[in-house]
């Protein structure tokens, strides 16, 4: 057997092969990107539409996330995990959630066009015509305005933060 | 020289076209999409290993009477339940069954005035599902919707079987249509550690319940440690409930070691206790028709995948308590002792095991097991008189039962008391504060109440409402 010439029939396969799976995969990413400015885009209008100012960009990426194990601490400063800041609500401020570790598994979240979609429909009219979009953002966010309990540790889950001239709003991100 | 490096380039060439095949199939096909819902209420709780509703059915006690006025009483009935359980299939293996009420006197007189040999369950079941654990191939008497706590056998009539709820007072005959010697088989099978026995109206004026006279018991002290305890028993009961859900739901970790499991804003909760008790809630019920067998054994499923129950601190597991409610969605609430030398054990909480089912669904569960230390025999010694330990502490039970503080007149407390007993008898009490189990009389009320007084002093131990 001419082992030479199956080895450059095998090369030429698997080089078609690649070439082949590589043009789907990079379309999948053109068509999803798309999508997403398509999706950026049919927020800022619906925005506009409702009266809401947007004054910075909407973040195009919505990776899946993580739920993240922190620990309850006092005078421990802002915290961030893997780029995106770690926010503890409903405690005195002295108090931050450090993270421990990341959860065992990841699952999709909504974009940040969703999120504001969702804000926009727990708002009265009233406060949508004067309100103003400064900013928005992936973090990790423990809620404990619910839980009356003493904590030492909780479960920060993925969230968007939206800043406005009418205070910060939280939407959790994963979809459920 | 030249041409063999040419080939060793090709198979490197080869091998990483061949990862970046695999790398692009990967990322084409992952299944990146999956969002995170439930996995179905439950999540894998449910476990084959569980034990079966049918094995969990016991008899707390056995009542012999001789016909000629003397009861006998034995603690030991689990000989008496299994010629009970033969004789009941026999019975419900005929073609024909008829039920009927029948006044607390007509009942007594079976009992009493013709040897008749009775079982007790120590709390009330519904009796079609008792009867669909013991036959569930027959269909007679599946439309008796009536609680019994008790089923007996007389020789007044041997084509029947008798049965009594004490809790509301209702006594029952089921006439079938040929007669069986089952008051002979049931007495063959009384073993002799038993003790005389008279009704609470015998001994102190009023009350139903049998009382034994002159019990002997060789129980004492034993140490005991919480079952559950061990973070690994936790966790996998937290994979158990939650299944696919479990990386993604909120753990909280309070400052005593306490641990929630929180699914969504509280639709289904699992609390890991620090001294070992576990917890479940949902506030989400099936929609299921209602059936006991099939809920108790879901119950028990449920409660097999959520920590396990096949170790040894949770052998001889026994149905203790039943309770129902709703109409439009029917909920059963199991209650399950665990035993140690032959006798229920009961804590603060009440037995080890409580599940509560709606709709067919687990709803709520909570364990506090306890892992029983060596256990060094007492010597054989006179238990405290029942009917002693109801008349001095009636002031007691009567005060927990009505919710009052103040000291009620005696005689409206004693006659409240002795009527309110279910079932009195034998068990250990596992005492938080010094982590023994003692040896104890349990009393059971009408509502569900259970009182423990020290099994030889008669003194008050505590109370589960």
């Amino acid at each position: 057997m001419d082992y030479s010439k199956a080895k450059n029939i095998i090369i030429a396969l698997l080089l078609v092969a690649n070439l082949a799976l590589g043009s789907v995969y990079m379309n999948r990413l053109s068509a999803e990107r798309e999508a997403r400015e398509a999706a950026a885009a049919s927020t800022r209008l619906y925005l506009q539409e409702l009266g809401v100012e947007l004054s910075a960009p909407i973040p195009a990426d919505e990776p899946p996330m993580p739920v993240l194990y922190v620990s309850i601490e006092k005078d421990a400063g802002p915290q961030s995990f893997d780029g995106c800041d770690v926010v503890l609500s409903g405690m005195d401020e002295a108090y931050s959630a450090v993270p421990q570790r990341k959860g065992p598994g990841k699952a999709p979240i909504i974009g940040a066009g969703r999120a504001l979609q969702r804000l926009m429909s727990w708002l009265e009219p009233e406060v949508l015509k004067s309100l103003e979009v400064t900013g928005i953002d992936r973090i990790f966010w423990v809620d404990r305005r619910e839980i009356s309990a003493e904590a030492a540790e909780d479960t920060a889950v993925p969230a968007w933060r939206v800043q406005t001239n009418r205070g910060v709003f939280y939407i959790e991100a994963y979809e459920n | 020289m030249r041409s063999a490096l040419i080939e060793k380039i090709k198979v490197v060439i080869i091998v990483v076209l061949f990862i970046t095949t695999i790398l692009l199939l990967y990322l084409l096909w992952s299944p990146g999409g999956r969002g995170i819902g439930f996995s179905g209420f439950g999540g894998r709780s449910a476990s084959s290993d569980a034990p079966t509703g049918a094995g969990l059915l016991r008899a707390e006690y056995a009542l012999r009477s001789s016909g000629s006025g003397s009861t006998e009483l034995s603690y030991d009935a689990d000989g008496v339940f299994a010629a009970a359980k033969e004789e009941l299939a026999g019975f419900l293996a005929q073609s024909y069954a008829e039920s009927s009420v029948i006044s607390e006197q007509q009942y007594e007189l079976a009992m009493r005035d013709w040897p008749s040999v009775s079982v007790g369950f120590g709390c009330g079941l519904p009796l079609n599902g008792v009867l669909s654990l013991i036959a569930p191939e027959s269909q007679l008497l599946r439309t008796a919707d009536v609680i019994v706590d008790s089923i007996a056998f007389s020789d007044a009539a041997p084509d029947s079987v008798f049965a009594r709820d004490s809790g509301s007072g209702s006594h029952y005959r089921f006439i079938f249509g040929e007669p069986r010697e089952s008051v002979d088989k049931l007495s063959s099978a009384f073993g002799d550690n038993s003790y005389p026995a008279y009704t609470a109206r015998d001994l102190l004026g009023v009350g139903s319940v049998f009382l034994p006279l002159g019990s002997f018991s060789e129980l004492s002290d034993m140490p005991f440690g919480a079952a559950d305890g061990s973070k690994e028993v936790g966790t996998d009961a937290a994979r158990a409930v939650f299944g696919d859900t479990f990386s993604f739901v909120r753990r909280i970790t309070d400052s005593f070691g306490n641990v929630t499991y929180m699914y969504g804003y509280g639709e289904k909760n699992l609390y890991l206790y620090a001294e070992g008790a576990i917890e479940y809630r949902t506030t989400v019920s099936g929609t299921e028709a209602s059936d006991f067998a099939r809920d108790l054994d879901a119950a028990l499923s449920f409660a097999a995948g959520c920590g396990g129950l096949r170790g040894d601190e949770w052998k001889a597991l026994r149905l203790c308590g039943y309770s129902e409610s709703g109409i439009r969605v029917h909920t059963r609430n199991f209650s399950f002792a665990q035993s140690v030398l032959g006798v229920p054990v009961y804590g603060q909480s009440g037995p080890a095991l409580t599940v509560t089912v709606s709709g067919g669904a687990v709803t709520g569960l909570r364990r506090e097991g306890i892992d029983p230390g060596t256990y060094t025999p007492g010597e054989n010694r006179a238990a405290a008189s029942p009917a002693n330990v109801i008349a001095n502490n009636s002031n007691h039970i009567y005060n927990i039962l009505k919710g009052s503080v103040l000291a009620p007149a005696s005689d409206e407390a004693f006659d409240f008391a002795a009527k309110a007993v279910r079932s009195l008898a034998p068990g250990y009490y596992a005492d938080p504060s010094r982590k023994l189990l003692v040896p104890a009389w349990v009393l059971k009320a009408s509502g569900g109440e259970m009182f423990y007084f020290d099994l030889y002093e008669g003194t008050p131990l505590g109370y589960t409402r």
